[in-house]
């Protein structure tokens, strides 16, 4: 089966630093690109996040890639004033991801496109982390995605 | 698949930027927490907050196109 192994980002726990504790923090990371209107915008990490329902892209990320808008929302992480609040429209897009061998895609799924450039990307659950398999096991140092089948192409179900 | 149907990929410089990041993931969640970095060569080329002006900042120091752009979570963030 393709599969695309994923990085797996191990760094200090700055927060905890401040208290005079040292625990680590990890992420899994892969490099992703969007179907533009003249082939492909360049690879750029972005953080796994199985607990982002839906992808979010910066501007800068999705601003020459090619897009199918279909609303505006608002959405926010565990602050919710209304400061704390990003407006992002809610599209489709077309998404690649790879390592350095291998890749899978395309794969079209819903992304939330941000207004501003300063939130991270995040790779999330719909039609990426849900319907490709994921495995980790960060003890041994494996992670990774993969099809579930020999096709690459997943298309967006409503 | 087609041939446009699929992202050229990264060069090798790509790899071995994002390999080093890796490799100094303590000194630059110190220093760029949460902030993005562009990165070549082994060199932070750029960093802020806001991932666009990083890039112009790095494209207009450096021709390159395969500049990495990465986002140094210090793990603060509850997304």
């Amino acid at each position: 089966m393709p599969r695309v192994t994923l990085e797996i980002f191990r760094g200090p726990y700055k927060p905890a630093l401040a208290s005079g504790i040292q625990i680590e923090s990890c992420r899994l990371l892969t490099d992703l690109s969007l179907r533009s209107t003249g082939g492909w915008t360049v690879f750029r990490p972005a953080i796994v996040d199985t607990g982002a329902p839906v992808s979010l892209l910066p501007r800068r990320v999705w601003q020459s890639a090619e897009v199918h808008a279909l609303s505006r929302i608002q959405v926010g992480g565990a602050v919710r004033k209304p400061e704390c609040m990003l407006n992002v429209t809610l599209a489709v897009v077309v998404f690649a991801i790879r390592d350095a061998v291998s890749q899978l895609g395309p794969i079209e799924a819903h992304a939330l496109l941000s207004d501003t450039d300063d939130c991270p990307m995040l790779l999330g659950m719909r039609g990426i982390l849900s319907d490709l398999i994921l495995h980790t096991d960060v003890s041994s140092g494996e992670a990774y995605l993969e099809t579930a089948s020999l096709l690459t192409t997943i298309p967006t179900r409503p | 698949m087609s041939p446009t149907d699929s992202p050229p990929a990264p060069c090798q410089q790509y790899w071995l930027d994002r390999q080093w990041i890796h490799d100094n993931c303590s000194l630059l969640v110190a220093t760029y927490a949460n902030q993005w970095i562009a990165v070549h060569r082994g060199q932070v080329l750029a960093s802020g907050h806001a991932l666009g002006a990083v890039e112009d900042e790095a494209h207009a120091k450096s021709s390159a196109k395969d500049i990495v752009f990465q986002f140094i979570d210090d793990g603060s963030l509850i997304y």
